[in-house]
């Protein structure tokens, strides 16, 4: 039986579940073969109860707040240059991509490294054409701004309201294991 | 032309709040950016709350925020200065980086109360 006849819906994310045929999400994997086979170290052993597909990393949904997050943030796209009546810059369509590919990509890597979800951030318009990315919760406090220039470096910066502190900036093709490793601690 | 004077750390400066910064009921820290080198704000020994959303293109589409000046000057590289203008003596600077500075957007973001609440989008 194949891989993909075996995949139950349950373990597509939601945004696909919405708008595409489940084998979408399943192809989308097969392209990016190095994120789909890789078996996360401290994955539990679903294998009795799931089935083959759990070992295979197929167990990972994109939680719903985080799904809601992204498409809450679509109006973002709506704004128009001087849309605060004080010049504040409309935002381009790479921009927002680029925010959300990194919301998507930090919530899969924490499931393949931590086996754990992340809370959902609020993405928000940033000042002159970047967009922040916002965590507030009662453990901590972090703020990611993605740049207009997509050769800029993102910057970050969190904390714990306390003496616990991050801060500094990420590659934006690579993913920042400094930062997951921050938020998983901290969620 | 009106003479420039220290702002103390005991007071308070206003800004105004477009509705549109405001996400789900919250503030959002992008409102804490820089235009024409500092960021706008009004002191208040020469602005009421209200003087202040008066000045905007459309006063009833802004809410008033008040920060304190010695919690501006505590977070890192930003000052504040009266930098009167001929029609608002009131106008005062707070000048430092904010837009790719995470860490001074999050601790205005933390100071800032609501005097004058934004209307919600329509």
């Amino acid at each position: 039986m194949s891989r993909t006849a075996r995949v139950p819906e349950a373990y597509v994310p939601a945004v696909y579940l919405q708008t595409q045929h489940p084998e979408s999400w399943i192809d989308r994997k097969r392209k990016r073969p190095q994120q789909s086979l890789r078996v996360p170290h401290k994955l539990p052993n679903f294998g009795p109860l799931l089935g083959e597909q759990a070992v295979f990393g197929f167990v990972w949904t994109e939680p719903k707040p985080i799904t809601k997050a992204i498409e809450d943030s679509r109006k973002i796209l709506e704004l128009q240059d001087n849309w605060d009546d004080e010049g504040a810059k409309a935002y381009k369509k790479e921009t927002w991509d680029r925010a959300v590919e990194v919301v998507r990509r930090s919530c899969e890597e924490m499931w393949e490294n931590f086996v754990t979800t992340m809370p959902a951030p609020r993405i928000l318009a940033g000042p002159d054409g970047t967009i922040d990315l916002h965590w507030k919760t009662a453990k901590f406090e972090l703020l990611v701004n993605i740049p207009e220039d997509p050769t800029d470096p993102i910057t970050y910066y969190g904390d714990d309201y306390g003496m616990n502190t991050a801060k500094g900036t990420i590659d934006p093709n690579r993913p920042s294991h400094i930062l997951l490793c921050w938020l998983n601690e901290h969620k | 032309m009106w003479p420039v004077e220290d702002v103390p750390d005991g007071d308070k400066v206003f800004m105004r709040v477009h509705f549109r910064w405001v996400d789900g009921g919250k503030l959002a820290p992008g409102c804490f950016r820089d235009q024409g080198g500092g960021m706008s704000t009004d002191w208040e020994r020469y602005s009421t709350p209200e003087q202040t959303q008066g000045r905007a293109t459309t006063p009833a589409d802004n809410g008033i925020i008040s920060l304190s000046v010695g919690g501006i000057r505590k977070i890192p590289n930003l000052t504040v200065e009266h930098t009167p203008e001929d029609d608002n003596r009131a106008h005062t600077d707070v000048f430092g980086d904010k837009k790719r500075n995470p860490e001074v957007r999050m601790k205005l973001h933390r100071l800032a109360n609501w005097v004058i609440p934004c209307r919600t989008v329509d």
